[in-house]
């Protein structure tokens, strides 16, 4: 049994078709990089898969079940927003975590955020973005879930934040587990994919495993993205 | 899942309504206080005052009640917060109605204090020689056929009015978000 299965997915926002009979299998163990220009779904297809978009045509199942509290309860999911309220503390977000999720590590969470030394207490509100969107990786990634989900989890952020994302999601990845990562920045990330998912269209152009890309293709993962989407 | 949802969603209001709800019993107590003190003339002075703060309190407490409960789901399903709440492990079920629980338990907490703050309006207008006239005529209202069921009647109605209000917000704020709606149309709602 895949880890997902998604079969002719569809999805409109109004008269415009985002989602055109995608058809795509990931397997668990793999880092997966969900690769196309802006408005090529991807983002769709990372909140259908997190349960956030429902009015959907086709099939999903993650862990052979349909998109529900099951799915729910297995995808960490890393927006490309921050989702915590300003008012909520470290604190308060880490106990919320620990409620609703039986796979988060809570150790490890306070850990990890005493690694970024934020004061338990301190509003998120106040926190610079960079610091939010390390926060919320922190708490993404201390769940044991059987798939990561990523949205352009280093988007408008500096180097040094990037570089942070990219070692914590490396060292908190386990072979039990899939992520599914969605970057602009191939160039910085495309070291730690094992395949790359190409969409155009509205479906998958191209799912391979990067090694064999780059023999066949003789150039990088962000020198083929941008010949295919030149 | 349903007692978690409504744990955040009561943490998540209770500093606000900490505070209104504190400000309010503080008025309360402070007019019924004055008359319990002072002589007939030292207790007008501050009287109008602290009834028409009382006035105030209840207002404030009803509107804030209102906008908040409206805001609170607006921004918790349909902000960016909704990111995280839409994809919690738990049932719509379990989610709507762990909110609507919280809503309509703070809700009744501000029935119950603008209930204390009228008859802190009420009692705050009376002289302080006036008392022992006020409890009985409070005693002989009381004891009237028909009045005790009526109050009893009129407090129920008016719970159940708060909680269909609450229930008509999430039900407004939800369609405002149908797909074939303008987003947020809030007028619509």
């Amino acid at each position: 049994m895949s880890l997902v299965e998604i079969k002719n997915l569809e999805h409109r926002y109004g008269n415009h078709t985002v989602l055109a009979g995608l058809n795509l299998t990931l397997e668990e163990g793999e880092i997966i990089g969900l690769l196309g220009p802006n408005g090529v779904g991807k983002t769709t297809l990372m909140k259908i898969l997190c349960g956030l978009i429902q009015n959907y045509d086709g099939s999903v199942l993650v862990d052979g079940q349909p998109i529900g509290v099951h799915s729910k309860s297995v995808i960490s999911y890393l927006p490309e927003r921050t989702y915590f309220r300003k008012s909520e503390n470290v604190k308060s977000a880490i106990g919320m975590f620990r409620d609703f999720y039986k796979d988060f590590d809570e150790k490890k969470a306070v850990e990890m955020a005493m690694d970024l030394k934020l004061d338990s207490k301190q509003k998120i509100g106040t926190m610079s973005k960079g610091m939010q969107e390390k926060l919320q990786l922190v708490f993404v990634m201390s769940r044991k879930a059987k798939l990561f989900v990523l949205d352009e989890p280093m988007g408008g952020v500096d180097p040094t934040t990037r570089d942070y994302i990219l070692t914590t999601i490396l060292n908190q990845y386990t072979e039990n587990s899939s992520i599914l990562l969605s970057t602009h920045l191939v160039h910085d990330v495309e070291q730690i994919f094992d395949r790359a998912v190409f969409l155009k269209q509205g479906r998958v152009l191209l799912n391979e495993q990067v090694d064999v890309l780059r023999a066949e293709t003789g150039m990088s993962i962000d020198q083929y993205f941008r010949e295919v989407y030149r | 899942m349903f007692g978690k949802v409504m744990k955040q969603e009561l943490r998540a209001n209770s500093l606000l309504y900490g505070v209104a709800s504190a400000i309010a019993l503080l008025f309360a107590f402070a007019t019924v206080i004055n008359r319990t003190r002072g002589t007939d003339v030292s207790y007008l002075v501050k009287a109008p005052l602290l009834i028409s703060g009382c006035t105030i309190a209840i207002v404030v407490l009803v509107i804030l009640f209102l906008i908040h409960t409206a805001l609170r789901y607006q921004k918790s399903m349909y902000g960016n917060e909704g990111y995280l709440t839409f994809s919690l492990p738990i049932s719509s079920v379990e989610l709507v109605t762990g909110k609507y629980a919280a809503a309509a338990l703070w809700g009744i907490i501000v029935c119950v204090l603008c209930a204390l703050l009228c008859f802190s309006i009420i009692y705050g207008a009376v002289a302080p020689s006036g008392t022992e006239l006020f409890w009985a005529e409070v005693e002989k209202v009381w004891a009237m056929d028909g009045i005790r069921s009526s109050m009893i009647l009129i407090a129920v109605s008016l719970t159940l009015g708060m909680l269909e209000t609450v229930a008509l917000l999430y039900l407004a704020i939800t369609l405002a978000h149908l797909p074939f709606i303008r987003k947020g149309n809030g007028i619509f709602a």
